[in-house]
Formats: C-alpha cells, structure tokens, sequence
C-alpha cells in the first residue's frame, strides 16, 4: 500500500477553478474522506488522483511516483496508476457475469487463469459474494453490486483505493452496515483508501481522518472528532449536524495549560466559558459553536454548567432516538437534544446550560 | 485458317483499287487503316497475318471491354475464339457510360488496361473524337468481306445490328387490329395503350424518334406525342409489363428478345418501314496491352463462326449469307431491312426536339 | 489529539516523490502525443476515403472536362444548375423525401417499441421478419409492387375490382404515392434496425419515474423514452432523409410514367442518357445537394449539444418489459399486417414468380426449377458471391471498427479535431451514389502509378468502407451517447488501455448496436452497384454486378431466386446474432 501525496494540485475547467491549490497527504493504509457539499471539488480531486482527470496545477504523487505534474506536462494514465477505484454508480458492467467482472482487471493484466480464479474468488469471498460469482451482474440488488464494485476494485491488490460516494446510492440501514463492513475490511487489509462523500455521518464512522471541503479548497484536515468538536472557522462548525452558533464577544482569554485556550465571552442575554484554538485578542467577535445534543434543559435558574441560557421551550419534537426541543432565548432560539424519555412542555420556562468542554469558539 | 486462299485474292483485289486513293482517305476510312501488305503480293499478306496470330497466341490472353450487358452470346464467343487461338479472353461488362468513362479514365491514367472494347457506332465516335482512346483499325482478312454498308468512317469493326420492332400483347390486340407500320402507332385507338421506351434520353426510344423523324417527319412523332404515351427506360420489365396486360403495345420492342419470352402472349412485329437499329461493333483501344491478340479477336468476331452465332440469336450480321438454313421467325428477324440509325452529332439537337415535343 | 492547522504538507512524504521512468515514456506518458498521431492518422485514412474523391469530384465541377482531359477551370456546372426548372425539382425531391421520411420515421419508432419495450407475442420472430423487404435488391421490389399495384392488372387492383365490382383500380403505383410507398419499403426497416437496439437498451425506471410522477404512458413515450432517444432519432431522420432524396430506383421506376422529376433522375440521366455524360453539371448539382444537407447535420449537431442521454449506466438494470395485457394481441396483429402488407405480398410474389418461367404467369405447365438450376449452375455467380462474401466480411468488419472509433472520439472524448472526423464521416452519405462511384474511380485510377489500387479489390474494399462508414458511425455514435462514462472510466482505472477498454466494454456493451450495423453494412456491399460496376475488375466482379447483368439480359426470375438466397442469409445472421445477444442477454 501506498501513500498518496497532493501538492498544490488545481483544476481549472476554462476560467471556473473546481480545485484550486489543494494540499494534502495520505498515509499509507490511512483512510481518508474527502467531505464537502456537491460542487465542493471532492469528487474533481478524486479523479485527478484516479487519473480520470488532469490536475492544470501541482503535483500528484503514489507512492514514492510521481503520477501527474502539471509544470513538467507529466501524466500516467490511469491504467498505469495501478489503482482500485468504486464508482457512485458501482459501474458494473452488464454484459459481465459477477466473475467476469471481478476478474477484470486480473485479465487485463494477463494473469494465469489459476491464479484469476483463486483470487476473484477469495476478493468475493471478502465480500461475502462468493457464492454469486456466475451471475449475471445486472440481476443482483443495489448492496451486492456495491459488494462486487469492491471485491473489483481489491482484487489486484491495488497501490490505493478510491471511492466515490459508493454507499449514496443504498438504502440508510445498508449504508450504515455496508460502511461499518468495509471499514472492517480497510482495517484489516490496511487499505490505503481515498474516500469521497457529502454524508458527514458516514464520513466519521469510516475515516481516520476527514478533508472538509468547500469551493475547491481545504477547509480544514483532521480526525472526525476533531473536525467535530472543534473546527476551524464557522463553516465547518456549520457544516456537522445543525449546531447552535452563538454570536459573542471575546471578554478575557487564556492559555488553558492545555493545547487550547480558555476564553470569557459575552453574547446578547448571556456570558460563560468557552474553548478555542488560538488566541484571541479582548474584544474580538467569535462565533461559539454549541451542540444540540451537549445542551440540556434545566428548569428555570437551575444552573449547573460553565454556559447557561434562560427561555422558554417553543417547540418540541419527538424523533425516536431523542427529543428535538428549541428554546427561545433573548440571544437566539436553541437547538437541543434531549432525551427522549425527557418531558417538556411549550412555552414553559427554562434554563438551557453546557459545560465549557462543550462550547467551541471560532473567530467570525 | 482454311479460308486462307479466297481470303488472300479478296485482299488483292481490294488493294488494288485503293492503291491511288488510299493516301487521300486513310484517315478516314478506318476500316482501310494502315496495312504495310497492302499492294504487296498474295504470299506477304499471309506471311504478315501468320505472323500477327503466332503474336497473339504468344501474348495468350485478352481483355474485352463490353456495352452490351448480359448477354450470353458473349461468353460462347469467347470459347469459341479461345478454342481456335488458344488466347483466353477476360470479359469485363458495364453500361455504356460507364464503360467509357473507366476507358478514359485509365487511359489517362496511364493505365492500360483494355484491348478491345465491344460497343455501338455512335459511342465509338465518342471514343475517336473525344476521349482520342481508339486506334486506327488493322485491316484483318474478314473486316474485308463484310457488307459495304458495315464499313465506317469511323475506327470500329462492325460486327452486327439490334434491331427495334413493335410488340404487343395478343390477349388485348385482335389480330385484325395489329399494327403493321410506324405509321400505325399513330392511330388514335391506340390512346393510352402504349408503353414506350422514354424517347427524350438516349435509349431505344430515342432510336425510334431519330429514324421516324427523319424518314416519316415531324408530324407523325407529333401524333404519336399526342397518343398520351407511357414513358419507361427498363427494356425487359416494360416488355413483362405489356406481357402481364398492363399496355397493349410496347415499342421500340429489341426484336431479338422474343425467343426469351416464347410462351407469353405476345407477338413480336417487324415494321413495314424497317427495323431503327443500333450497330455494334469492336474498336482497338489504345495501347493495348495484346495488341496481335485484340487484331485476331476483331477478325473473329467478323468472321462467319461469331457472325452465324448472332444470326441465329436474330441480329443482323455483317457478313452475307449467314441466315440460310435458321428456323423462318430468326431469319426474318434476322434479314429485316435496316431502317435507319442515330447519328452522334446531331445527339443534342435531336434530344432538344424530342424533350420538346415529349415534354 | 491534536489541532491540524491547514498548514500546507505539514506531514508530507519522507522521501520526496520521484517522476518515474525516463524521458522517453515521460514525453509519452500523457498520451497527448499518441492521441495526436492517433488522430493524424484517422483524419488522413479519413480524408483518403472521404475527401479525396469529393475533392475530385470537386474539380470536375469546377473544370470543364472530368480529369485527365484537357480544359478549362470555370462555373458553368454550377450556372447551369441554377435553373427554375431545378429549383422545382428540387422542392419536389425534399416534399418526397420528407413525406416518405416521417411516416417511416413514425412506424419504425412504434415497431420498435413494440419489439423492443413490450410483451406482444412473438415479438423475436417479428423483428427479424419485418426487416426482410430492406435486404432485398429494390429493382425486385419494385417488380414485384408493379405486378401487384398496377393500375390495369395489378393483383390487388383485381381483386378490389372483383369484390367492389368498381371499374377504378383502387391504387396505382406509378404516382407520387407509389414512388414513397416503395421508398418507405426500404426506410421503415432500416430504420427500424437502427434504433431497436437503442430501445432495449433503456433503463425502464427512467421511464417508470416518469409513470410515478404522474405522466401517462403516452407522455411519458413523448417527454422521455423519445428525448432520451434523440441522438438515435436525430441521426434516423438525417440518414433516412438524405437518403431519401439520392435515392433514385423508385423515382426512375415508378415517378418516370407519371412524370416525376426528381434530382437524381436528373443526375442520372446526366450521366447515363445525353450524348456525352455531362459530369459537370451531375457534380456541379451534387455539390450543391451536399451544402444543403451539411445544413441538417449542422442543425443535429446544435440540437445534441450539451445534452446527455446516457441511459445505461453501471447500476444495472432489469430490462423489463411493459405488459400490454390484451393489448398485446393488437400490437401483434398491427405487426402482422405490417408483415404482410410490406413483406408477404411483394416477397411472396418473388419467391412464387421463382418456380415459375415468367413472373405474373402462374399455370400448372409453367412450373419450373430452372430459374434454380441456372443459378446455381453459374460459375460466374458462385464467383461472385466468393468475392461479394470476402468483401463483405472484411468490408464490413472493418467499416464497423472504423465506425466505432470515430464515433467514439467524437461522442465520448473531448479532442480537438474530434467534430472534424465526425463531419467526414458524413460526407459520403450525402453524395448520391453513380456520382460518387465515379468519385472512387477517378481518385483511385488517377492515383500516382506504382499505388495499385486501381484494378484491384482493394479499390473495392475502400469505397466500401468508405460508403459505409455514414452508418457505421452513426450506429456507434447512437450507442455510445447511451453508455454512462463510469463504465469506461472504471475499465481505466482498472488496468486497462485505451484499446483493451473500447474492445472489452464499449464494443462488448454496444454490441447489439455493432452487430445491426455489421449486418446493415453487410448487406450494403451487397448491394452496392454504382462504385462496384466502376471499379471491379476481370475476375473480380460482385454480386451486384452480376445481379445488374442478369437484370439487363432479362433474367428477373433468376435475379429473385439470388435475392431469396440474400434474404436467407440475412435471416440466418439476425438468427445467429439474436440469439449469441440472447445468450448474454437472458442474464441481463
């Protein structure tokens, strides 16, 4: 397995730039998702390193190669890259038996037949598909093509494997088991993998570490409870869940012996403790970023955190898994997610509150 | 070669009346063209001809060009003459344009391919005059004994005439009401019940308008324009055609067909007037690549072998005397008096006419 | 854990990566100087099959004399086709083509749907069966409808009479109708072929979401399966209406007694009935032909622009059928009766015509083999269908791998020159045919001297290719518009060259669509005349050729029992392509 290296790589389709100068390092057997709204330039920067597209600025690398480098008009083909790649549509080819499809790129390479059938064989076996090998692509259901799509994209033991949103097109309950089988299985080959998504939830089960884009840049490069909890700027923090983000003003901040600092901040009804990343001159306006499910509803001047809010519920909504209440504050209407066993009623007074680990800070 | 001795005195005699002229009409009287033996005694002009058949059987092969599509007179020729040379003969056929145009093509191309090109007077004018493809005509033992009428201005060995007549379906025309003449047709109970070859492109109509308005005039094409025929230009499914009963007659009908349609109500009629005719023949084309060959292969075809083989299918033969003893339909087809022919130069006035008057 | 900045490469490579292999496979690597010298080579093999005889052509409209003669550069053929009398022919040439056209159009479309997308009975039978009348040479058919729609004793218009005791023949072949009834005998199958497979080839859920959103049946046909079909429709109505107006048999056999004109009858007789065939002006009006039709591909390729209509794509799809319930019977019995009006009559004629000595003649004592025998006792046509067979093999194989690469660049790769070779493979469609046979002779014969093509089956072969290549190309382009992108990308990825993908997934995935147009190119050669009778040589002749002689001596009866075989050949190549796809289809 191999890393994959991207240096300064753009991509300009006449005057738009899909990807504009995008850093970025793979380390071997890491699995690493590119996120990002549609447009975001994720998929364009998968293709660039698949080779299905050419980079018009920067440098590609494969390992310890060289694949695309814009300046010098270098480029492998994607044929050459030695690549495994799953496609959002799993492009299965119809005319092709399961076998036939999975044993692909073995033939074009000319292998033994021997060999091609033990080693489709056991890449279906991988994938639990084995006992489906002779039949006919087309007839097998959206969770087995992606399967197949997999066992294909493994099965000539590739340098890296690249996928584009393979699991979009199944049903959420498969989507759920599919990825936490093939995270499984990444683990244990020690697959370098490239992964491509706009699903956020997918996105931090799978990866040990989440490239956030947006406009064809890098927002922000880190583990999934990293991007989480503590973004970079408001636009990441946006972009996980429905987070509540709080306009304040910096009233005092320092080191917190940690790698963080603590700041004092000020909003409009409400003051408290918080964390950010770097200093921050008094007052600056931050945006602090608290999640719904790290709030909880108190009765009304029950404190009992670092940050408390007063209001009165607005609305509450039942979803299953928890309970959706907003509370209506002089600052804002919050978001929170309580549990579902919890019982609230409208327009009843309350305290929101939440402990200081719990509030993240990014300037605005 | 046993016809050699009255061969030799045929060429005498012939030779001795040009002696004078023949300076004066060699470019034209083709058929007379270059012969070194002329004047010469009986002895050289054999000597010369052994000598261009010993040419030809060592050149061992020759390529025909042929006008006339389909014919299988032409493949029974050949075997005849490869049976009497030993030269086998490739046969390649296509309409007449467009063997023309692959002639002039190749020979501008500087590739020759061709040595003897079967085809009508009127297309060898074209050949001569235009595309300068042809070569003067050798003088054979046989092109000497063909019927004077036969021997052209212009470079080609007149080998036979297809003659034109009148057809007509006997289920729907009694015999007293059959048409005898040309004229005939013009009668006006004929309206609407004439199929006819489309006079205004060149073609078997266009024969048949050319000789009519020559010999019988204006006024009689003009009347038979007013009888509100029905134009074709498929010769063999217009004659199916009036056979099946859709046309009563179907004129200018090629007369030689009717032994191919023996069993279909019809009756082919020879003109009182005569048959329009096309005559065919062999020009030498240029640079040819067996030259000795194509000359023998031109004899042949004058000769009484290919001439009796024509009779007999109902053409008319250049050479005399070949009809005696054919069954009495073909020889009458055969001997019907020529009643007259196109002439390429006057094509385009007489096209302009007919188109006018057809409209 | 620790707080990545978006510091750039703050971790990247221990070792720095390395360009690999030399400067040779590096000048290479991009494949931009293979693509070049790929395309430079297709644009000349292009433009030595296509351009070359137009450009001779050309200059025989532009010179006095066609080449090889002596004469002047001038306008005249173009001045002396700007004639009213022209302009009127013109418009009656387009009106036929147009009327012929769009019902074709229509009633290809409906078969096809029916073949393709429904579950009427017997429906593989029907599609090899209805397409017969196209394989058949059209100087049979047009026999075979004079016998039975002529005015006078025309089968059909005897029994109308027997039954109605009318004394008018209820229809009469030799008019306007006639001349597009017997044109559209040719159209509705060809167009029929091309487009069936597009039809089968559709996702059915991009039809049933249509269904879902509320659409009826009908609209969902007009809003969807039709727009998604647009390239294939598009490409159809061209090629038929092209070939609508250079097609000249049915004009010159039935529109001639009625008097109608139309531009290739004109051309024709240019060329075949004035005292000296006046290949100026016959150029001089192709051309001009030519520059109108370049105006529709234009307009198709305005119409296509920027629109995808991929419809088979790598999620696979269970190509399902829509079942008609009862209705199923009356799309087979408006099968039927296509079958029958357009192929048991006239084909029932030939084939009854060829046990008999005479065609129309059908008494016991007129019973005969011998049309048969002499056929099959014919050295000269067992040598021709020896050639007409070499020819049409390799003709059309390499017609069809021409095709596929052409259409290819020019529908899924976005090279520079790629609308080039897509135009030039249009232009021998727009030629009519006697004027670009005589095109192929006058290049291949006025080729430098020691370039043998002249005279040989080469020279056969490459206008074959070259008269095929119109079809071949649209038939692969028609496909390919409907091959998702993800398919051949994932073959890339996957270890596979450029050459191995197009082999083993676009031509494996198109191949229905290859195999119609190997057969329609096929039968094509077959059939081909105009260049074929101007480039054989001694020993080389076709089976057109022989067909032409046969026809010319008067052998009709023999020319049918030749056409019966042909028409057996194709039964048998659709049978054994339809069942080879069946094999790999019954798993799809």
């Amino acid at each position: 397995m191999a890393s994959v290296t991207l240096e300064n790589v753009s991509r300009m389709y006449g005057a738009v730039t899909a990807v504009d100068n995008v850093n970025l390092k793979i380390k071997s057997g890491e699995f690493v998702t590119l996120l990002g709204p549609s447009g975001c330039g994720k998929t364009t920067t998968l293709r660039m390193v698949a080779g299905l597209e050419k980079n018009t600025g920067g440098r590609i690398s494969i390992g310890d190669n060289v694949v695309s480098d814009a300046d010098k008009g270098y480029f492998v083909p994607s044929e050459r890259r030695r690549l495994g790649m799953v496609f959002q549509s799993y492009a299965i080819w119809p005319h092709m038996t399961v076998f036939d499809n999975v044993a692909y790129p073995l033939r074009i390479r000319r292998r033994p037949d021997t060999e091609i059938r033990d080693r489709v064989m056991n890449a279906l076996r991988l994938v639990e598909m084995d006992q489906y090998a002779e039949r006919p692509s087309p007839a097998l259901s959206g969770g087995q093509q992606q399967r197949v799509a997999i066992a294909r994209a493994l099965v000539f033991e590739p340098e890296v494997l690249l996928l584009d949103e393979p699991l979009s097109n199944l049903d959420a309950r498969l989507r759920t088991q599919m990825g936490d089988d093939f995270r499984a299985l990444q683990q244990r080959l020690k697959i370098t993998a490239l992964y491509v998504t706009h699903d956020q939830a997918e996105a931090m089960a799978l990866s040990d570490r989440v490239v956030v884009m947006h406009g064809g840049r890098i927002l922000q490069v880190g583990a999934p409870e990293e991007i989480y909890r503590r973004p970079e700027n408001r636009q990441v923090a946006a972009f996980f869940g429905t987070p509540n983000l709080l306009n304040a003003t910096v009233k005092d901040c320092r080191p917190n012996g940690g790698q963080y600092y603590k700041l004092s901040v000020e909003g409009q009804g409400w003051a408290g403790d918080c964390h950010a990343a770097t200093e921050m001159p008094k007052g600056a306006d931050v945006t602090v970023m608290v999640r719904p499910e790290n709030l909880h509803v108190r009765n009304a001047g029950e404190v009992n955190g670092d940050l408390s809010w007063s209001g009165e519920v607005s609305q509450a909504i039942f979803r299953g898994s928890h309970r959706s209440i907003m509370v209506k504050t002089p600052a804002q209407t919050l978001h929170v997610e309580a549990s579902s066993l919890s019982h609230v009623d409208i327009g009843r007074p309350v305290t929101v509150a939440a402990p200081v680990e719990a509030a993240w800070a990014v300037r605005n | 070669m046993t016809t050699n001795t009255s061969m030799t005195s045929v060429i005498q005699k012939t030779s001795a009346i040009q002696t004078w002229s023949r300076r004066f009409f060699m470019a034209a009287v083709g058929s007379l063209a270059i012969s070194a033996a002329a004047g010469m005694p009986a002895f050289a002009q054999d000597a010369e001809w052994q000598k261009v058949i010993d040419a030809g059987k060592k050149e061992g092969s020759l390529v025909l060009y042929t006008a006339l599509v389909g014919q299988p007179s032409t493949k029974q020729i050949a075997e005849a003459f490869t049976k009497q040379y030993g030269i086998s003969v490739e046969v390649l056929e296509a309409r007449a344009s467009e063997i023309r145009e692959r002639v002039r093509v190749e020979q501008a191309a500087g590739r020759f391919a061709a040595d003897v090109m079967f085809t009508s007077e009127g297309q060898t004018m074209l050949y001569d005059k235009e595309d300068k493809s042809v070569d003067p005509l050798p003088v054979t033992p046989n092109s000497q004994k063909i019927g004077d009428k036969f021997k052209l201005k212009v470079p080609m060995a007149s080998v036979m005439t297809i003659p034109y007549g009148i057809m007509i379906n006997t289920g729907l025309v009694k015999p007293a009401d059959e048409p005898k003449s040309w004229k005939d047709i013009a009668d006006p109970k004929w309206q609407g019940k004439i199929l006819s070859d489309d006079p205004r492109a060149i073609g078997a109509g266009y024969l048949w308008f050319f000789s009519t308005y020559d010999k019988i005039g204006e006024d009689y094409v003009k009347k038979v324009a007013s009888q509100k025929l029905v134009f074709t230009r498929d010769q063999r499914e217009s004659q199916r055609r009036t056979a099946r009963g859709e046309y009563s007659i179907y004129m200018p009908v090629i007369m030689t067909d009717f032994s191919d349609l023996k069993g279909l109500p019809v009756k082919f009629i020879i003109p009182e007037e005569g048959v329009p005719y096309v005559l065919y023949g062999n020009v030498m084309l240029k640079k040819a690549p067996h030259p000795n060959a194509a000359k023998l292969y031109l004899d042949f075809m004058q000769g009484p072998v290919v001439q009796k083989i024509y009779a007999g299918l109902g053409y008319g033969p250049v050479l005399g005397g070949m009809t005696e003893g054919l069954p009495a339909d073909v020889k009458a087809i055969s001997e019907a008096k020529l009643y007259g022919t196109t002439d390429t130069t006057r094509q385009n006035e007489m096209l302009a006419k007919s188109k006018d008057i057809f409209k | 854990m620790t707080i990545i900045h978006n510091r750039p490469l703050d971790d990247i490579a221990e070792t720095a990566p390395t360009l690999g292999g030399n400067a040779f496979t590096r000048a290479f690597s991009g494949g931009s100087l293979w693509r070049l010298i790929g395309m430079l080579v297709l644009i000349l093999l292009l433009g030595f099959l296509t351009i070359y005889p137009l450009a001779m052509l050309l200059y025989g409209s532009l010179h006095s004399t066609p080449p090889g003669m002596a004469g002047e550069f001038n306008l005249n053929g173009y001045r002396s086709i700007m004639t009213t009398q022209n302009l009127i022919v013109l418009a009656n040439t387009v009106g036929i083509s147009l009327a012929k056209t769009i019902p074709s159009l229509t009633i290809a479309v409906f078969l096809a749907w029916i073949v393709a997308r429904t579950d009427t009975p017997f429906r593989g039978a029907l599609e090899v069966l209805i397409t017969l009348p196209f394989f058949i040479p059209p100087i049979l058919t047009a026999m075979a409808w004079g016998m039975l729609a002529n005015p006078q004793v025309g089968v059909i218009n005897m029994v109308w009479r027997w039954a109605t005791g009318a004394t008018d023949p209820l229809v009469n072949i030799y008019s306007y109708g006639g001349v597009i009834w017997h044109m559209c005998q040719y159209s509705i199958p060809f167009l029929f072929l091309f487009m069936v497979d597009a039809f089968r080839a559709m996702d059915p859920s991009l039809e049933e979401s249509s269904r879902m959103c509320g659409a009826s049946r009908w609209t969902t046909f007009r809003k969807i399966t039709l727009l998604l079909m647009l390239p294939v429709l598009t490409s159809s109505f061209m090629l038929s209406f092209i070939k609508g107006i250079e097609t000249f048999e049915s004009a010159l056999f039935f529109g001639l007694p009625a008097g109608i004109k139309v531009i290739t009858t004109d051309i024709y007789e240019s060329i075949n009935h004035r005292a000296t065939p006046d290949y100026q002006y016959a150029t001089s009006l192709s051309f001009a032909i030519m520059g109108l039709m370049f105006l529709l591909v234009i307009w198709q390729w305005w119409m296509l622009r920027g629109k995808s209509f991929q419809t088979v794509t790598g999620k696979g799809f269970r190509p399902s059928v829509m079942e008609l319930g009862p209705w199923r019977w009356v799309t087979f019995a408006i099968c039927l009766m296509f079958f029958f009006i357009t192929v048991v009559l006239p084909i029932g004629q030939l084939m009854l015509g060829s046990f008999f000595r005479f065609f129309g003649f059908y008494t016991y004592d007129m019973l005969t083999l011998e049309h048969y025998r002499a056929v099959f006792a014919n050295s000269e046509f067992w040598r021709a269908v020896r050639n007409t067979m070499m020819l049409g093999l390799l003709g059309a194989t390499a017609t069809m791998a021409l095709g596929a690469i052409v259409a290819y660049i020019s529908v899924r790769t976005r090279w520079r020159g790629r609308s080039l070779i897509d135009g030039m493979a249009w232009l021998p469609w727009m030629m009519p045919g006697m004027v670009l046979g005589v095109g192929f002779l006058w290049a291949f014969a006025m080729l430098p001297g020691p370039i043998p093509i002249y005279g040989t089956v080469w020279a056969l072969l490459l206008a074959y290719i070259a008269l095929g290549t119109p079809v071949s190309v649209r038939v692969m382009t028609g496909a390919y518009h409907q091959l998702s992108y993800d398919l051949e990308e994932c073959s890339r990825v996957h270890g596979a060259s450029w050459f191995q993908t197009m082999w083993r997934i676009m031509v494996a995935l198109a191949w229905p669509a290859f195999a119609v147009g190997w057969v329609l190119t096929f039968f094509g050669i077959m059939r081909e005349l105009s260049a074929s009778i101007l480039l054989y040589s001694v020993g080389s002749e076709t089976l057109a050729v022989v067909l032409m002689k046969l026809w010319a001596n008067g052998n009709a009866e023999q020319v049918s029992v030749i056409g019966l075989m042909m028409m057996l050949l194709v039964i048998v190549f659709r049978w054994v392509q339809l069942s080879f796809i069946k094999s790999r289809i019954s798993k799809l």
